[in-house]
């Protein structure tokens, strides 16, 4: 079964991410910040991280940083947020995500068929 | 006396009366001003070196020659410090601790003077019986003239580029009054240090006087036109009014008279409309400023509505991204599986959603391109295929309202370069007003390639557009009157925010109506010439 971790400071968001891919057959774990995403994605070893920018303690971009200097894992990143400033998303492909998504275009199936690319 | 006073002296006295009389006049027309008694107090120095630079020409004997060269030289050690005054009070600035430093210098370096410690000891030189010999301070004098001159220039030009037309105006003279300033009275330090040029450059000193009519009347810098022309009328009439008096018979006498009345009636029509004119222009320049300060107002507020937008709307992303997911998951049966009534509320509370996320949208957008911030990433995409996708998605909003929906999209592939999430707007914004505006009948969606473009359009049989309304419609925030009156929800930024995307798009947006109830076609197309 494959792992996914959502890092997501929306409670409702991060259940529903966790309801939707486990009914799609997917193992979740979701943390709701960044600092302990990070700490998470090391012993949980998830195949793919879906991540959140704006977060309380370590925001989505600080995380890719941290996760780039810190651990050698090869984890594919998925940015999914709201964020419409170029800059931040551009900062975000800069250090290693795999692409930025919008919350509001990706969600139910459409959400899980892209993320199945990934894996 | 008078065939007594040779060039130089005569120089001198022609700077004092030309000076004397300007700051006067500048005092008086308007003594409550600042800028007005900082120029006259400037003005009234140079009379002051004036006058004593021509008792000191003279050299009639020595005490007097050397009290006189004392005097004049106390009075030019403070004209660049009235200079800055000056400057500053025109660029409405004050420098407190620089001002204090100029004064205190000009103050120290009178005393030197008093003390002789920055001349003495006197020489013949051609017609100056008693021209004194510098001192080594004597420089640092010249220095600190130069160095005060010399940040005034500095405040000056600095201010320049800020500057509105007038004030830049005011500022080139002001600059122009200290070049001929320093050019004229330069001529007199040759001979301090034994360089046999004589101070022929003190004629031109007046000139400042002129520089600064020429500022007074071009643009009213100390607001003494009225008072020029009143001063001016008075003269003519007192010398009419003496002439009465002077007469030598009857008729010089009646005629003088006539004269007199004649110039006493028009001068009292002219300053009556002078004054208007005056007065109006004062009214005017009061409203100008007051639509300037309105205006910088408005520019604010539109700042912040903007600010607002966007904080609004991404706030309410989240929310509704949650919504719209919990609907999702109840659609799809995750939560256990729902009787058939339910789910189609829920359907209904997702497309509701979808609906909050196009306005939400829609208003991030419209601050983006009011901020010149929105970006547009273009891909190459097959249009039909998209558009088909779109209006699949609209077919359940038709069916809901029980109206026909037809798609004549065609099937042929249409390779295209579009910005997909926008250009999914456009569409979907189009597509969302013909079925929100339509209560019977239907909508038919169709896509050609005609004459090099490619268009979309759709045709409803909706409420229509009244007449009115049909030019206002891409105006941001404009709903046809008809719309309103309907009382059929709508933001009134659906169709600007469309037509302002495909216009990045090469391409335009129209609607047609023949008018109220009589349905609406949207015509959006592409120019494939590029």
């Amino acid at each position: 079964m494959k792992k996914i971790l959502v890092v997501e400071d929306n409670q409702d968001l991060g259940e529903i991410y966790k309801t939707l891919f486990t009914a799609n057959g997917f193992d979740v774990h979701v943390m709701t910040d960044g600092f302990k995403g990070i700490v998470e994605v090391v012993d949980y070893k998830p195949d793919l991280v879906l991540l959140d920018i704006m977060m309380p303690n370590m925001n989505g971009v600080e995380f890719l940083k941290t996760f780039k200097q810190n651990t050698s894992l090869d984890i594919p990143i998925v940015v999914l947020s709201n964020v419409s400033d170029e800059e931040i998303l551009k900062e975000a492909i800069k250090n290693g995500a795999k692409v930025t998504l919008a919350k509001s275009e990706y969600t139910g199936k459409i959400l899980v068929d892209k993320i199945k690319t990934y894996l | 006396m008078l065939e007594n006073i040779h060039f130089f002296g005569f120089s001198a006295i022609l700077n004092f009366v030309v000076s004397i009389t300007f700051s006067i006049l500048v005092l008086l027309s308007n003594s409550k001003s600042k800028l007005n008694k900082r120029f006259s107090y400037f003005g009234f120095f140079v009379a002051l070196w004036s006058l004593f630079y021509f008792f000191w020409s003279q050299g009639i004997d020595f005490v007097y020659s050397v009290i006189s060269v004392k005097f004049l030289m106390i009075a030019s050690v403070f004209l660049p410090y009235l200079y800055f005054k000056f400057v500053t009070t025109l660029l409405k600035k004050e420098y407190k601790i620089k001002n204090l430093i100029f004064l205190i210098s000009s103050f120290i370096f009178s005393f030197l003077i008093l003390d002789n410690k920055l001349f003495s000891e006197y020489r013949q030189v051609d017609v100056f019986n008693f021209w004194p010999y510098a001192k080594p301070l004597f420089s640092f004098y010249l220095i600190f003239w130069f160095l005060v001159s010399s940040y005034s220039v500095y405040l000056l030009l600095r201010s320049f580029r800020k500057a509105d037309a007038v004030l830049r105006s005011q500022i080139k003279y002001t600059l122009a009054t200290l070049l001929v300033a320093i050019m004229a009275g330069s001529t007199n330090y040759f001979l301090w240090f034994d360089i046999n040029i004589l101070p022929y450059g003190n004629i031109f000193v007046s000139l400042y006087v002129i520089i600064m009519s020429v500022a007074v009347l071009k643009y009213e810098m100390f607001n003494i036109k009225i008072f020029l022309t009143e001063l001016f009328i008075f003269l003519i009439l007192f010398v009419t009014l003496t002439k009465i008096f002077l007469s030598v018979n009857a008729v010089d006498f009646y005629t003088n008279i006539l004269v007199f009345v004649g110039i006493l009636i028009s001068s009292f029509f002219l300053i009556k409309s002078f004054t208007e004119d005056q007065k109006q222009k004062e009214i005017l320049q009061a409203q100008n400023k007051k639509l300037e300060y309105f205006n910088s107002q408005l520019k604010t507020l539109d700042e912040r509505k903007n600010e607002f937008l966007n904080i609004a709307s991404h706030q309410l992303r989240t929310p509704v991204t949650a919504i719209k997911g919990y609907s999702e998951l109840i659609l799809d049966g995750v939560y256990g599986e729902m009787d058939d009534k339910v789910n189609k509320q829920v359907l209904r509370i997702k497309e509701l959603t979808d609906q909050i996320f196009r306005l939400v949208t829609d208003m991030l957008n419209i601050s983006r391109i009011e901020e010149n911030r929105l970006s547009y990433h273009f891909e190459k995409i097959d249009l039909n295929n998209l558009i088909y996708e779109i209006c699949k998605n609209f077919e359940w909003n038709a069916k809901q309202k029980k109206l026909s929906f037809e798609h004549n999209i065609s099937k042929e592939e249409f390779i295209h370069e579009v910005d997909k999430t926008l250009f999914t707007q456009c569409i979907e914004n189009i597509l969302d007003n013909s079925i929100k505006y339509t209560e019977e009948g239907g909508v038919i969606a169709t896509t050609y390639i005609k004459d090099n473009k490619f268009y979309f359009e759709c045709v409803d049989t909706g409420i229509g557009i009244d007449k009115g309304s049909l030019n206002n419609l891409f105006s941001k925030f404009s709903r046809a009157s008809n719309a309103i009156k309907s009382g059929i929800d709508g933001s009134g930024i659906g169709m600007y925010l469309a037509r302002e995307i495909v216009r990045v798009h090469k391409g335009d947006l129209e609607l047609y109506s023949r008018g109220e109830n009589k349905g609406t076609k949207a015509l959006l197309f592409l120019d494939l010439d590029n």
